[in-house]
């Protein structure tokens, strides 16, 4: 069984279809990339899996679970975090707060603490800055705590939405190293990116969407020769 | 200029931040302008004249209880289920639930102010190099120290205070991280009506008579507090709330004679002229628009 599995998913709003039949599966210590232009409907995808959009039709399971119907606060209990487009850390609490808030669903304090710690050594400039308002660190160094504050929960799967968004390249290159690092550790990914080249070649698999379902989906596992492929063929990212 | 109308401006501005703070509290958590919050304080009142006659102790924790109880009361039946309605929505709720709790002390008490036993331990005076200070002033000083002491550790060191300002800046992204609404709302709740029960208390212990319509004025004051302070910031609206009080009590001190029963106008113009000059008020967070 799957760890997470999407069948037929369908999200509109209003009359407007964004998702029209996607179907995808993570499984147990994966790394997957769902790629593919702006508009297509990779965020409202993120969204439906994390409970803050009801699809019209279709199944999200994970573990087992029906996620549509809950609650955005139940799915993270069941195991799934999200690190959001554009980052949303709580830019008037401490980089501490911050990561403090993403253990909200441990319900030992002690073990908040310890998680927090855990985080300041994994991420060193999270512990050099503990104290400071996060609204005062670069983007990069927010990426960072959107993602550990995600891992806070100790998720069994981590759903990115756009990381490298408005990052510099230097940047960008660090998250995928973080997420490159996260999966060797044995996490579960689910990374939504328009920067193609770079998420097929840090996936295990990929989907590439457009507008609105699945129109390729294939192993990845660092196949520089593939992500340039289907950059030129497909997302005309500066090389079609 | 006499020193003394400082002494006075500083005990009125201290009361009136209070009042803002109450009222700032429950916007920054879920956008809502609480209308209704003027009544909080009215009832307080009513709880004071109820509870004369017990010690001091008793009737500070017994106006405290009933006040929190109908504030958690009116989230529970009255905002909860508007809660994701519109804006406009969740104001008509608040001007009908003032109007619905105006309505029933009216029934209950009666249209006629009900006369309020005097504190008189509160009227003992000292003076100080010269300046005339009542214990009243002083009780409003310490009481409003100790709640924005009390506020700013509880936002800062409890859980539920980080997850309250976490709320107020993010209330999608709160959600995502797994904090509760209903709990963080419901505090929000607990806490605004706490302030308004001490509001009562320090507001009517200067006042003769406590009436049904006593809530209107407190939540003009705290509403274009919390407007010139910026919506959205404590820190605002505790300096928005105490600009207004000091202002005010200087413009009745300072102002001619003839000219006093315009104070209002007076001050009111210098709150459209602080909008005008910033919109966002004076410490705007950030998203909000007045």
């Amino acid at each position: 069984m799957s760890l997470l599995e999407l069948s037929g998913v369908r999200i509109c709003y209003g009359n407007a279809v964004a998702v029209k039949a996607l179907d995808l599966h993570v499984d147990e210590g994966e790394f997957v990339a769902l790629i593919g232009h702006n508009g297509v409907g990779k965020s409202s995808t993120v969204k439906a899996i994390a409970g803050v959009v009801k699809p019209t039709a279709g199944s999200i399971k994970f573990m087992g679970n029906e996620l549509i119907g809950q609650q955005p606060g139940a799915i993270l209990r069941l195991g799934i975090a999200v690190v959001p487009e554009g980052r949303r850390i709580f830019t008037r609490l401490t980089v501490g707060e911050n990561l403090t808030v993403g253990g909200t669903v441990q319900s030992d304090r002690g073990e908040v603490k310890k998680s927090s710690a855990e985080m300041m050594e994994r991420f060193p400039v999270l512990g050099k800055y503990a104290d400071r308002m996060a609204g005062l660190l670069s983007g990069g160094e927010q990426q960072q705590l959107a993602i550990a504050r995600a891992l806070m929960s100790k998720p069994r799967l981590l759903l990115l939405d756009e990381p490298s968004l408005g990052l510099a390249p230097q940047i960008v290159e660090q998250v995928f190293d973080l997420l490159e690092e996260l999966r060797k550790q044995g996490s579960s990914i689910l990374l939504v990116e328009q920067n193609a080249a770079q998420a097929i070649r840090a996936a295990d698999r990929y989907y590439l969407i457009r507008t609105g379902g699945v129109i390729e989906s294939e192993a990845a596992g660092g196949d520089q020769a593939k992500a340039d492929q289907v950059e030129s063929a497909y997302l005309h990212f500066g090389k079609a | 200029m006499n020193p003394q109308y400082l002494v006075d401006a500083i005990g009125t501005g201290a009361l009136y931040s209070l009042m803002t703070l109450g009222l700032a509290l429950v916007f920054s958590v879920m956008g809502l302008m609480n209308f209704a919050y003027g009544q909080l304080v009215m009832i307080g009142g009513f709880s004071i004249i109820l509870l004369r006659s017990q010690p001091w102790w008793l009737l500070i924790l017994g106006t405290i209880l009933v006040v929190v109880f109908v504030s958690l009361l009116m989230e529970r039946l009255a905002f909860r289920p508007v809660r994701n309605a519109t804006a406009m929505t969740m104001l008509v709720t608040s001007f009908a639930l003032a109007q619905f709790l105006q309505q029933l002390a009216r029934v209950a008490f009666g249209a006629n102010p009900k006369p309020l036993e005097q504190f008189s331990e509160l009227s003992v005076q000292y003076e100080v190099a010269g300046l005339i200070i009542s214990r009243q002033i002083i009780l409003t000083l310490v009481t409003t120290i100790l709640v924005l002491i009390g506020l700013a550790l509880l936002l800062r060191k409890t859980n539920i205070g980080i997850q309250l300002r976490a709320s107020t800046e993010d209330v999608g992204m709160a959600a995502l991280v797994g904090i509760k609404s209903n709990r963080v709302i419901a505090a929000a709740f607990v806490i605004s009506g706490t302030i308004a029960a001490i509001v009562a208390i320090l507001f009517f212990a200067t006042r003769t008579n406590v009436s049904w319509s006593s809530g209107e004025s407190i939540v003009l004051i705290a509403f274009v507090g919390a407007v010139i302070g910026g919506l959205g910031s404590m820190v605002g609206a505790a300096l928005g709330g105490f600009l207004m009080g000091f202002v005010y009590t200087m413009l009745n001190a300072l102002l001619p004679m003839e000219l006093r029963v315009f104070a209002d106008a007076f001050l009111y113009t210098l709150v459209i002229v602080v909008l005008l000059i910033r919109p966002g008020g004076l410490i705007a967070a950030k998203g909000v628009r007045v």
